[in-house]
């Protein structure tokens, strides 16, 4: 059934973070709803956005339905809103980290799940990060969201911590073009071996280098792949 | 004697923070806006180079397009509607040339700071405060960059925020020793031992080296550095008289 998303308070996310420290340590401890709702550790935002619990097979998936629900809303407002950004992860959070058969689950770290005020974390908070790449490229990003809700691959690991490469819309489609399969819908083989030629890392560091010389928001993808040097040529060729 | 340079590999000018004024323009409910005013060194600068404005803070980045370096030109809205304002905006300006190949970078300046975050008292603090929008009920926080010193910023819903920070007793002894232990947390956990020469880490050590009874200790054991910070923080206290000056402000305030 659908509800408006709130934001969770001080308190809110103060007790998320005890759960997500408790569950790491083994304990395998129910999830805990009351937060999302009650007003202690919940308050209501200053808009309507509703949220349903909704099985999504990929990351993907959830970013679109994110983009879709947050829609036409006042979205500076909610860029910060840590408390909002954390309540929809402790919404989805059986998705995000399900429980096994006995009811254990393996988070990751607490940034993951609660927006960190920390910007170098920031971009691996589950929901903040792939609702930016859905919102702002479309389809383009499946290529670093094409797990499922609960895996986050390295494509997105690597990409994603260089907050500026991220925001430049040339890099995620020279990115996309190199290393997604259509035919696998995922990933191409090799993207992320360091041993290949013109793996994912290869190409961050390129990428420094260029950001020395060139101003990466103003290359097109299509001008950014013919800069690439040759050792880029099997992933290029395999796009084509 | 160890003679060190630096040597400009990329031939990318560096433009100065004079030649770029920066302001911020409140909007009534919206996202604030901003005005750039240029007085640019020309020379080795292209005249039908391009000029873009990056306002940043965070993970989050919006980019603006301001003509060329013979005629900038501001765009109509300067709206940062894509920055997440619970922390200060940054500023960065690119001087890009498309003439010969796309894109090449012929000039930048990074961490350009709004004209009233940059005045003389704030430049000489050891600490900037700002009024901060989009805070919900949270009083005041630390924002941290490692290039720029921290940022105290204080809810905007407080009537006169800044002025109370820098003014009232009550605000400063609750808030300043708090915000002070939080820096040097910060910094060790950020950094460990080593500062950088020159960084604002560097400047935040040194005062508290000065004012504190010991130097900062070497080593990492939690309890000795907790032990150094709180004696810091004590000395910190001492010398602005916190703790009297805030009964004062009770003692007046219940007379009134």
């Amino acid at each position: 059934m659908p509800e408006y998303a709130r934001r969770l308070t001080e308190q809110g996310i103060e007790e998320f973070n005890n759960y997500l420290v408790a569950i790491s340590e083994g304990q395998a401890l129910e999830l805990p709803q009351l937060l999302l709702t009650d007003e202690r550790y919940s308050d209501v935002i200053e808009q309507d956005i509703e949220v349903d619990r909704i099985e999504f097979s990929t990351r993907h998936e959830l970013g679109a339905y994110a983009t879709k629900a947050i829609e036409g809303s006042e979205t500076q407002a909610l860029l910060g809103d840590q408390g909002f950004w954390s309540w929809l992860a402790l919404y989805w959070f059986d998705q995000l980290c399900p429980a096994d058969g006995k009811g254990v689950r393996k988070p990751s770290k607490p940034y993951n799940y609660i927006l960190s005020r920390n910007y170098k974390h920031r971009p691996r908070h589950a929901i903040y990060m792939t609702w930016v790449l859905v919102s702002q490229y479309g389809d383009t990003s499946f290529f670093l969201l094409s797990k499922k809700p609960n895996e986050r691959g390295e494509l997105i690991e690597q990409l994603a911590a260089r907050q500026y490469f991220i925001a430049c819309e040339g890099i995620v489609k020279a990115a996309s073009h190199l290393y997604y399969d259509p035919e696998r819908k995922t990933f191409k083989r090799g993207s992320t071996s360091q041993k290949r030629k013109g793996n994912i890392r290869r190409f961050i560091a390129y990428l420094q280098q260029l950001d020395l010389t060139y101003d990466l928001g103003s290359l097109a993808g299509g001008t950014l792949l013919d800069l690439l040097p040759d050792e880029y040529a099997a992933f290029k060729e395999a796009a084509e | 004697m160890q003679i060190s340079r630096h040597i400009n590999h990329t031939g990318r000018r560096k433009i100065l923070h004079s030649e770029v004024e920066i302001e911020l323009v409140e909007q009534n409910g919206k996202p604030p806006a901003f005005r750039a005013a240029f007085t640019l060194n020309r020379e080795h600068l292209p005249d039908n180079a391009d000029l873009f404005v990056e306002a940043y803070h965070s993970n989050t980045t919006q980019r603006f397009s301001f003509g060329t370096v013979a005629a900038p030109t501001a765009p109509t809205d300067t709206t940062l509607s894509e920055i997440d304002l619970s922390g200060p905006t940054l500023f960065r300006v690119k001087v890009v040339d498309n003439s010969e190949s796309a894109g090449r970078l012929v000039a930048s300046a990074e961490r350009l700071a709004p004209k009233d975050d940059d005045s003389e008292e704030q430049r000489a603090s050891l600490m900037i405060f700002k009024s901060i929008s989009e805070m919900g009920n949270l009083t005041w926080r630390l924002s941290f960059d490692e290039v720029r010193k921290p940022v105290l910023c204080i809810n905007n819903k407080i009537p006169e925020a800044k002025h109370q920070l820098l003014t009232n007793p009550v605000f400063q002894s609750l808030i300043l020793p708090s915000a002070f232990r939080e820096v040097l947390m910060y910094i060790h956990w950020d950094q460990g031992e080593e500062v950088v020469d020159g960084s604002w880490q560097e400047q935040w050590i040194n005062f508290s080296n000065k004012i504190g009874s010991v130097e900062r200790p070497s080593g990492n054991d939690p309890d000795i550095l907790h032990s150094w910070i709180d004696d810091v923080v004590r000395a910190f206290s001492e010398s602005h008289h916190f703790c009297d000056h805030l009964v004062k402000r009770m003692e007046e305030s219940s007379h009134a």
